[in-house]
C-alpha cells in the first residue's frame, strides 16, 4: 500500500527533517508525510481509510458529537503531549453526556519547520490514546501554515459516541440539594503546564492528569446514572468556569467548602507561591459531578473504585438561594465569592 | 384695640424630623402669642401661624438661630397668608403623606437628662435599658421608612402604656413625639440566655448578671445599637485571646468601651479635643495614644501605638458599663467573612460556638449600622464613617447642578455608596469589603433599602474603572434593571474630588491631587496607586507618578509585603548586589530562598505579575526590609501602619531623607528608587536603627511629594494641593507634609470628615458624573 504512489525521491528524514509548505500542497509531498506519518500511527488500531470521509455503524441510542481545538505550548509536558491531550479531551467532551465514545476525526494545522521527529512522536502518541481508549480515528485533514503563523501544531478533533445507559446530564439540572463531587486532585494539568513553559524550578515535578475519562463515567452511569444529573470536565477556566456556568444555566447558588477540595501539595504550594487560585486552573483528566445527595457517598465510593476516582470527594452542595452564585467557605471561616474566571488565569487584584 | 394679625405659612426643609422640631416650635410659636399649626411634611416640616406681624418676624429669626441641637435646616421659605387661622390655638398636627425628601437621621448617643433618669432610684426608669427622648436614642436603625412615626419604626409592635402616652402628647415634655418612648411596662425586653443549652437564667436583673459574667471572663454577643457585637472583659487575656480565635482576627486591634472619661485615661492620652469627641452625640470610636504598661490584655492591640477606645452610647451600655469596673472589648459580631448580624435568630445559629451567653432583646434591628471610628490631630480624621454620621446629608460643592439623581457605586474594600439628590449627598454606611461573600450577596439589598428609604431613584449610575470590581459588576447590572446610564470614573480621581468637594472647591477651579493609596485601575490598564494629578472635577491629566514595580503573585503581593521588596530591589537592579547580604542582613535572607528564585522568574516571564505605581505597596517593601511585621499580614495596611509606629519616635527629631530622584519626561515625571534603595541599604549595613531609618523613609516621601509639587506648581501656577487615598492615613506623612506644604505656601485640603480612605470614594465618583455638563 505504501508503494502506490511516486514519492519524491528521499524518504522522510525523521531525525533533522522539518515540515515544509509543499507538505501541505495536495501535492506528493503531502501523500508521502500522510503515509510515512498519520497512516503508519492510525492504521493499526484504527479503521483509518484514505478517503475524505469515513463510514460508520453506530450502536443502538442515543447519538452525541463534540468538537475541540487543541492549541498548546509547550507540546510535550509531563504527563503527555497535544495529540494524547487532543483525543482525551474530545473524549471527555462526549463522557460528559454519559457517552460511550466511539470515533474521533482529526485535523491538523502545521507550522513550517516544525520537526518531523515531533509530528511522529505527536501521532504516534494519539494512536496509543486512542487505542487506550477503545476510540478509533476514522478520518483526518492536514494543512501546513507559513513559518510564524502556528505554535508548531495546532489540533482539532471531533468525536462521536453513543449514550447507552440510563442518563439525561445537562448544565441546566443541577438541583438544589444535590451534591458537588469531583473526580481528583485540582489544578494539577494547569500548574503543570505553567512550570515547564515558565521555567519555574520548584522542587518537585508535577506532571498533567490529562486521561480519558468515559470509563470512570460508564462506571458510574451503570451503578448511579438516574440520580447523576450533571457531568463538566473542568478544563480551561477550571473549576470557577464550570460552577459558575452551572449555577447560571440551572439558576441555582452553590456553595463549597474550600477545606473538601483535593489538591495536591505542590499545586497548593505553587499556586500561594504565584498567586493562583487553584479553582481557576485548567484540568484535562477530572470531572464535576451533580448528584442526588442520597447517592453522594455510594457514588464516591463507586468513583473511588476507579483509578482515575481514586482522590474523588464532595466538596460542595448545590443551594435554592442566591441563584447564580458559588461561594467557598473558606479554611478561615468566612467565605468568597467564586466569580467567573477572567481572560487570563489571574485574581483579581482590588 | 385688638392687635392687626398676620399670617405665614413657613416651609422647611433639611434634617428636621426626630430631632424635637415640632415641640420646639410649638414653644417658640406659643411664646411668641402664635395660633396655627406644625405639621412633619415628607419634605420637611411645614408650619401655618397667625399673630401680631412684629411677634412672626421675631418668631421667624428664632426658628433657624434657636433650632434643635440635633436639627440642620437647609432651606426655610415663607409666604403671607391671606386667610385667617382655623384654629384657635398652637396645635401639632399628624404627619401628612407625599413623596419623601427629608432625610432619616442618625442615632443619637443618650443625652444626659436620660443617663441621669436611668441612674435615679426614684424614677419609673430606673435601669430601663431602652430609655431615650427626642434628644437621644435610635433613629436610622430603627427606620423601616420615612416619614419618621412610631408606625414607620421597629418600636411599632410597642403600645405605649398610659404614661408614656402623656409624655409622648404632652408638647412640655422632652419624650412628647419621641417615636422610640417607652418603658419597662410597655417598651421592649432584655435577656440574658446561655449560647449552647437552654437553661432559665434568673432574668430579674439581667444586666448586673451579664456584668458578672463578664468580669468572670465569659464571652458574651449583645444585641446593640446597630448590630451584635461580641464582647468580654479587656484585662483577661484568655478571653480576648479565645474571641481573636473564633473572630479569625489575629491582630487587627479591637476596639474598647470604658464606662467614662476617667477609665479612658487609665489606659490612653485623651487631649481636651479628643473628650469631645469621645462625648459627642456621634458616639464613636476614638482612636487615642496609648499609655505604656496598662494591665489591659496583651492581645488587644498588638504592637500599636494607638488604641480605640468609645463611651457608652445606650441605656444598656451605660448600665452594663455602670456595674463593672474593667473596660470591655467590643467588636462587630460576625462570622469573619460575614456581615454584622442584626438578626437573635442568626446570632444564636452563628454565634452559639463563639460565645458563652447572649444578651437578647425584642425590638428589630432594622439597619445594620456599624461603629464610626475618628481620630483627632487635632483635625478630624474619619476612619469609618458609619453609626452617628452616615445620616448626614453632605452638602454639594456650590457650583455643581445636581439636577439628576446619581448613585455612585464606590469600590470593593470597605465599600460606602452614594445618592445624590438636589438637597446633598448621602453616603451610606460603611459596608464592608466585597471580597466577603456575604457582603457582596446583601450588597443590592444594602442599596435597595437606600434608595426606598431616600425615595430616590437615580438616573446615572457611576462605578470605578475597575471592570472586574464586584461593586462595578453590580452597578452595572443595577443600571439595566432600573435604566440609567452607566458612567466609569478614574479611581484616583474620585480621590481627589472626594476631597475637592469636602471643601467645597469650585467647579473651574484646578487642584494638584497628590492620591497615594493601595491600588486602583488606571486609564492605561496598569495598577496605579502613587500619582500626582493635576484635576478640576471634569477632568484630570497626571503629571507624575512612582515609579512602577511588578506586584510579584498578584494580590497576594498585598498580603506579603517582602514580596514587594523583592519586586523593588530587582527593578532598581540591585537584586545581585545585595544577595552577598544573605547572612548579614534579616531582610535579604527571606528574599534569596528558592520561593523568591521562582517569583523572580514568574516576574521576568510576567506570569501573574502586573505592574503597580503603589504607594501602599512601597510602604510594605520598606517595612519589610526593615524586617517590621509577620511575613504575612492579616488586616489591610497592617505593616504600613506598623513603620509608621516605628518611625513614630524619631519622626520629630529626623529631618533628612534618602535621595529623591525624579526623572523628568515630557508627559510624566517619574519618582525613581534605585538612589533610595542604594542609601537605606546603606543605613542598613551600618547598623543604624530603624526607628531612624523608617522616620527617613517618611521625610523622603514628603520630599518627593514637596519637589514634584513645587516642580508642577512653577509650571501651572496652580496652589491648591489636595492630600487623597488611603495612605494620608498615617498621620506623621500627613502633619510632616501639611507643615511643608504650609511653609512653601501652599493651599492644602485633606479628608476630615470623609475617610480619605476608598470608604470615601463613592463621594469623589458622584461628583465627577455630576461635573458633566449636558443631557444626563
Amino acid at each position: 500500500m505504501s508503494q502506490m504512489f511516486c514519492y519524491p525521491d528521499t524518504p522522510l528524514d525523521f531525525v533533522d527533517g522539518v515540515v515544509e509548505m509543499n507538505h501541505g500542497s495536495g501535492g506528493r509531498a503531502m501523500a508521502q508525510l500522510i503515509d510515512s506519518v498519520f497512516l503508519v500511527a492510525f492504521q493499526e488500531t484504527s479503521k483509518w481509510s484514505k478517503n475524505d470521509f469515513a463510514e460508520l455503524h453506530l450502536p443502538p441510542g442515543r447519538c452525541v458529537m463534540s468538537t475541540d481545538s487543541y492549541v498548546i505550548s509547550p507540546l510535550f509536558f509531563p504527563g503527555g503531549d497535544i495529540g494524547s491531550l487532543a483525543v482525551h479531551g474530545t473524549i471527555n467532551d462526549l463522557a460528559m453526556s454519559g457517552a460511550r465514545p466511539l470515533y474521533l476525526s482529526v485535523g491538523f494545522i502545521l507550522e513550517e519547520g516544525l520537526p518531523l521527529a515531533d509530528l511522529k512522536k505527536i501521532a504516534l502518541s494519539m494512536a496509543k490514546a486512542a487505542a487506550d481508549a477503545g476510540v478509533a480515528i476514522v478520518t483526518g485533514d492536514t494543512k501546513v501554515v507559513e513559518r510564524g503563523k502556528g505554535d508548531g501544531v495546532f489540533i482539532n478533533t471531533t468525536g462521536l459516541g453513543v449514550i447507552e445507559g440510563q442518563i439525561d446530564a445537562a448544565g441546566n439540572r443541577a438541583r438544589p440539594g444535590d451534591s458537588i463531587i469531583v473526580s481528583g486532585t485540582v489544578g494539577d494539568h494547569g500548574i503543570a503546564i505553567m512550570t515547564q513553559r515558565e521555567g519555574l524550578k520548584f522542587e518537585s515535578s508535577l506532571c498533567s492528569d490529562s486521561a480519558a475519562l468515559h470509563g470512570l463515567v460508564a462506571l458510574m452511569v451503570e451503578t448511579f446514572g438516574p440520580y447523576i444529573h450533571c457531568l463538566r470536565d473542568p478544563t480551561r477556566g477550571g473549576v470557577a468556569a464550570v460552577l459558575n456556568e452551572v449555577a447560571q444555566q440551572s439558576e441555582v447558588g452553590m456553595v463549597l467548602t474550600e477545606a473538601a477540595i483535593p489538591i495536591k501539595k505542590m499545586v497548593a504550594g505553587a499556586c500561594e507561591l504565584l498567586g493562583l487560585d487553584p479553582l481557576f486552573i485548567a484540568n484535562e483528566g477530572k470531572l464535576l459531578c451533580f448528584c442526588e445527595s442520597e447517592v453522594a457517598e455510594s457514588l464516591l465510593a463507586v468513583m473511588r473504585s476507579h483509578p482515575l476516582g481514586r482522590d474523588a470527594a464532595n466538596i460542595g452542595t448545590v443551594v435554592l438561594k442566591d441563584p447564580g452564585m458559588v461561594l467557598v467557605e473558606t479554611a478561615m471561616g468566612g467565605s468568597r465569592l467564586l466569580d467567573w474566571p477572567l481572560g487570563e488565569p489571574l485574581p483579581r487584584i482590588c | 384695640m385688638e392687635p392687626v394679625k398676620s399670617g405665614l405659612r413657613i416651609t422647611i426643609s433639611g434634617t428636621v424630623q426626630g430631632v424635637g422640631f415640632r415641640p420646639f416650635v410649638w414653644r417658640l410659636a406659643r411664646s411668641h402669642q402664635l395660633i396655627g399649626s406644625v405639621q412633619n411634611s415628607p419634605q420637611g416640616v411645614n408650619i401655618e401661624a397667625w399673630g401680631e406681624p412684629s411677634q412672626l418676624t421675631l418668631f421667624t429669626q428664632r426658628l433657624s438661630l434657636e433650632a434643635p441641637p440635633l436639627a440642620e435646616i437647609i432651606a426655610l421659605n415663607s409666604q403671607p397668608i391671606h386667610f385667617a387661622s382655623p384654629l384657635s390655638s398652637f396645635e401639632i398636627l399628624p404627619s401628612s403623606r407625599g413623596h419623601v425628601s427629608t432625610l432619616a437621621t442618625d442615632d443619637v448617643a443618650l443625652c444626659e437628662a436620660c443617663v441621669a433618669e436611668i441612674f435615679d432610684r426614684d424614677n419609673r426608669r430606673f435601669r430601663y435599658p431602652f430609655t431615650n427622648c427626642t434628644e437621644c436614642g435610635p433613629r436610622l436603625s430603627i427606620i423601616r421608612r420615612l416619614p419618621y412615626d412610631r408606625d414607620n419604626t421597629s418600636m411599632q409592635p410597642f403600645s405605649q402604656c398610659q404614661e408614656c402616652l402623656a409624655e409622648y402628647h404632652e408638647p412640655r415634655d422632652r419624650r412628647f413625639h419621641a417615636q422610640p418612648n417607652c418603658c419597662s411596662h410597655c417598651g421592649p425586653r432584655l435577656w440574658l440566655q446561655p449560647a449552647v443549652f437552654d437553661a432559665e437564667l434568673p432574668q430579674n436583673d439581667v444586666i448586673a448578671l451579664a456584668a458578672q459574667l463578664l468580669q468572670e471572663g465569659k464571652l458574651l454577643a449583645i444585641k446593640s445599637l446597630g448590630g451584635f457585637r461580641l464582647t468580654c472583659s479587656a484585662l483577661n487575656e484568655e478571653a480576648v485571646a479565645r474571641l481573636r480565635t473564633c473572630k479569625h482576627r489575629p491582630d487587627k486591634p479591637l476596639a474598647l468601651m470604658a464606662r467614662n472619661l476617667a477609665m479612658v485615661a487609665d489606659y490612653a492620652l485623651v487631649s481636651d479635643a479628643e473628650k469631645i469627641a469621645l462625648r459627642s452625640t456621634v458616639n464613636p470610636i476614638v482612636l487615642l495614644k496609648r499609655l505604656a504598661n496598662t494591665e489591659l490584655a496583651k492581645s488587644i492591640a498588638p504592637d500599636q501605638n494607638h488604641l480605640g477606645f468609645m463611651l457608652p452610647g445606650t441605656a444598656l451600655e451605660h448600665i452594663l458599663l455602670a456595674d463593672l469596673d474593667v473596660p470591655l472589648v467590643m467588636t462587630s459580631g460576625n462570622v469573619s467573612g460575614e456581615v454584622q448580624i442584626i438578626d437573635n435568630v442568626i446570632a444564636q445559629r452563628d454565634l452559639a460556638e463563639a460565645v458563652d451567653f447572649f444578651l437578647l432583646h425584642d425590638r428589630d434591628i432594622v439597619r445594620r449600622l456599624d461603629d464610626s471610628v475618628v481620630r483627632v490631630l487635632p483635625e478630624p480624621m474619619t476612619i469609618r464613617r458609619a453609626r452617628g454620621l452616615c445620616g448626614k446629608r453632605l452638602p454639594l460643592p456650590t457650583s455643581l447642578n445636581a439636577a439628576i439623581p446619581v448613585l455612585a457605586m464606590g469600590a470593593d474594600l470597605k465599600n460606602t455608596f452614594c445618592l445624590v439628590r438636589q438637597d446633598g449627598a448621602l453616603l451610606s454606611s460603611h459596608m464592608g469589603d466585597l471580597a466577603d461573600g456575604g457582603t457582596v450577596l446583601r450588597f443590592k439589598e444594602f442599596i435597595a433599602d437606600y434608595l426606598a428609604l431616600y425615595g430616590n431613584s437615580p438616573k446615572w449610575i457611576a462605578v470605578d474603572q475597575h471592570r472586574d470590581y464586584v461593586s462595578t459588576q453590580i452597578g452595572q447590572q443595577l443600571a439595566l434593571e432600573l435604566g440609567c446610564r452607566v458612567f466609569a470614573v478614574q479611581h484616583h480621581h474620585a480621590h481627589v474630588a472626594a476631597v475637592m468637594a469636602e471643601h467645597n472647591i469650585n467647579q473651574d477651579e484646578q487642584v494638584l491631587g497628590v492620591v497615594f493609596d493601595g491600588l486602583g485601575m488606571g486609564v492605561d490598564g496598569e495598577l496605579w496607586g502613587g500619582e500626582f494629578l493635576l484635576a478640576n472635577y471634569r477632568t484630570f491629566k497626571r503629571f507624575a507618578r512612582l515609579q512602577p514595580v511588578p506586584l510579584p503573585g498578584g494580590a497576594r503581593a498585598m498580603k506579603e509585603p517582602w514580596r514587594n521588596l523583592l519586586a523593588h530591589l530587582e527593578v532598581a537592579g540591585l537584586s545581585m548586589e545585595l544577595k552577598g547580604l544573605a547572612n548579614s542582613l534579616a531582610c535579604m535572607e527571606r528574599l534569596t530562598d528558592y520561593r523568591s528564585e521562582i517569583l523572580l522568574q514568574a516576574v521576568k516571564r510576567g506570569l501573574n505579575s502586573p505592574m503597580a505605581s503603589s504607594c501602599g505597596r512601597l510602604f510594605d517593601a520598606v517595612a519589610a526590609a526593615l524586617c517590621v511585621g509577620p511575613e504575612t499580614i492579616t488586616f489591610e495596611g497592617q505593616a504600613a501602619l506598623l513603620l509608621e509606629n516605628t518611625a513614630q519616635s524619631e519622626f520629630d527629631r529626623v529631618f533628612d531623607h534618602y535621595p529623591v530622584n525624579i526623572k523628568v519626561g515630557a508627559h510624566l515625571n517619574q519618582v525613581e528608587w534605585r538612589a533610595f534603595w542604594q542609601a537605606l541599604f546603606l543605613d542598613l549595613q551600618r547598623g543604624v536603627n530603624k526607628t531612624i531609618i523608617a522616620a527617613k523613609f517618611h521625610r523622603t516621601l514628603i520630599a518627593i511629594t514637596m519637589q514634584a509639587l513645587i516642580l508642577q506648581r512653577s509650571k501651572t501656577a496652580v496652589n491648591k494641593v489636595v492630600l487623597a487615598g488611603g495612605v494620608f492615613q498615617n498621620t506623621l506623612l500627613l502633619r510632616g507634609l501639611r507643615e511643608n506644604l504650609m511653609q512653601t505656601g501652599f493651599e492644602i485640603f485633606a479628608a476630615e470628615k470623609l475617610p480619605c480612605h476608598d470608604g470615601g470614594l463613592a463621594f469623589g465618583q458622584a461628583m465627577i458624573a455630576l461635573s458633566v455638563p449636558g443631557d444626563k
